[in-house]
């Protein structure tokens, strides 16, 4: 044993030489074979993370395009009756009730004109629209008159897409 | 933790693969240097340590910051490690020759100063690294954590999951049986 590295205390002289242990370098082109594997590994780890995605990106775009859908509609008419039973015509830009009927609840028509050959008893809420009442037409409640914006054209076409919350929008628009 | 090593795991958490590559570099001698000991051949090495990188890239996101990285590391290299020894039913070692090698001649770097003082300390540590794979498994692995990759005893607990006391009894039962097999070699 070497006296110049081996002597007084053995253990000391154990210590000494497992620190000083060389250094053995990782084989070259390590770093780029592990990471040429990375992406089997990442697709093992966590599959649920693409859906996670997928789903983010779904309700983005449920998000984004619903409103851009209503907004980019164009002048479509909507038309929307509390009144389960109502029978409304709806007919190019023409919302009709027609004679004999009675329509027994709310009523919203958005850039329309609305005809009232029957009977309506409850609120009729117009937003870029017109109303006509005709000879034989009756309302039996309040006409209100919505600004014609692009938040009241949203709710009308949130109702139309079956995405209404409906204590909400009725509060909105009354 | 070592701000450099905090901002390459933040970076790699977030999906930055080129931090994730960083931090590989940072690691993989020690990581490959200490599977190396523990296994023998540097085949099994290899693959143990990109198996020990790819399970940090799978488990970054678990990974708590406040906590030192290097423990965290280690712990996953010493269960392949051992997990890898106990499937293996026998030892060969196909680097037997290890430190006899002209290409191993990197190891002489910055040792002792003379001619004669090299030599000599290359045959002791040639005779270490022997007597260190005759050594059980759990034993060389505490004395390779505590003196080749300078870990205090509380990592070194953390790592091997043991208290600090069966660290320190481990230690020491680790090296009276590394002496006695230097001693079998006349050191």
């Amino acid at each position: 044993m070497s006296s110049n590295h081996y002597c007084g205390s053995k253990y000391e002289q154990l210590e000494e030489g497992l620190t000083s242990l060389p250094d053995i370098p990782a084989p070259i082109g390590f770093t780029a074979a592990l990471l040429a594997r990375l992406p089997q590994a990442h697709k093992r780890q966590a599959p649920f993370q693409r859906w996670r995605t997928a789903g983010a990106v779904a309700a983005l775009l449920l998000l984004l395009g619903s409103p851009l859908y209503v907004l980019t509609d164009g002048a479509r008419p909507m038309v929307e009756s509390t009144d389960p039973h109502a029978a409304i015509e709806l007919q190019g830009n023409s919302v009709t009730v027609r004679v004999g009927e009675v329509l027994r609840g709310d009523l919203r028509v958005y850039n329309a004109e609305l005809r009232v050959q029957g009977r309506i008893e409850g609120t009729v809420y117009l937003a870029a629209s017109n109303l006509v009442i005709e000879p034989l037409g009756e309302v039996v409640g309040e006409v209100r008159v919505l600004p014609h914006s692009w938040l009241t054209r949203l709710r009308f076409g949130l109702v139309q897409m079956g995405l209404e919350v409906r204590s909400y929008v009725r509060g909105a628009l009354r | 933790m070592d701000l450099v090593v905090a901002s390459l795991i933040k970076r790699a958490k977030r999906g930055e693969v080129s931090a994730f590559a960083e931090l590989v570099d940072t690691y993989k001698d020690k990581i490959y240097a200490f599977l190396y000991r523990m296994t023998g051949n540097r085949e099994d090495a290899d693959d143990l340590a990109q198996e020990v990188f790819i399970r940090v890239y799978s488990n970054l996101h678990t990974f708590d910051q406040d906590m030192r990285f290097s423990p965290w590391l280690y712990r996953i290299a010493q269960n392949l490690a051992i997990d890898f020894l106990r499937k293996r039913k026998k030892t060969v070692y196909l680097d037997d020759q290890m430190g006899q090698d002209n290409d191993m001649s990197w190891q002489l770097e910055s040792q002792a100063p003379g001619p004669e003082d090299v030599t000599q300390f290359h045959d002791f540590q040639t005779a270490l690294e022997t007597a260190l794979r005759e050594l059980a498994p759990m034993y060389r692995m505490v004395l390779l954590l505590r003196f080749a990759h300078d870990m205090s005893y509380e990592d070194i607990a953390k790592v091997t999951e043991l208290p600090i006391t069966t660290v320190k009894t481990r230690l020491h039962r680790a090296r009276e049986s590394l002496r006695q097999a230097l001693a079998k070699q006349g050191y």
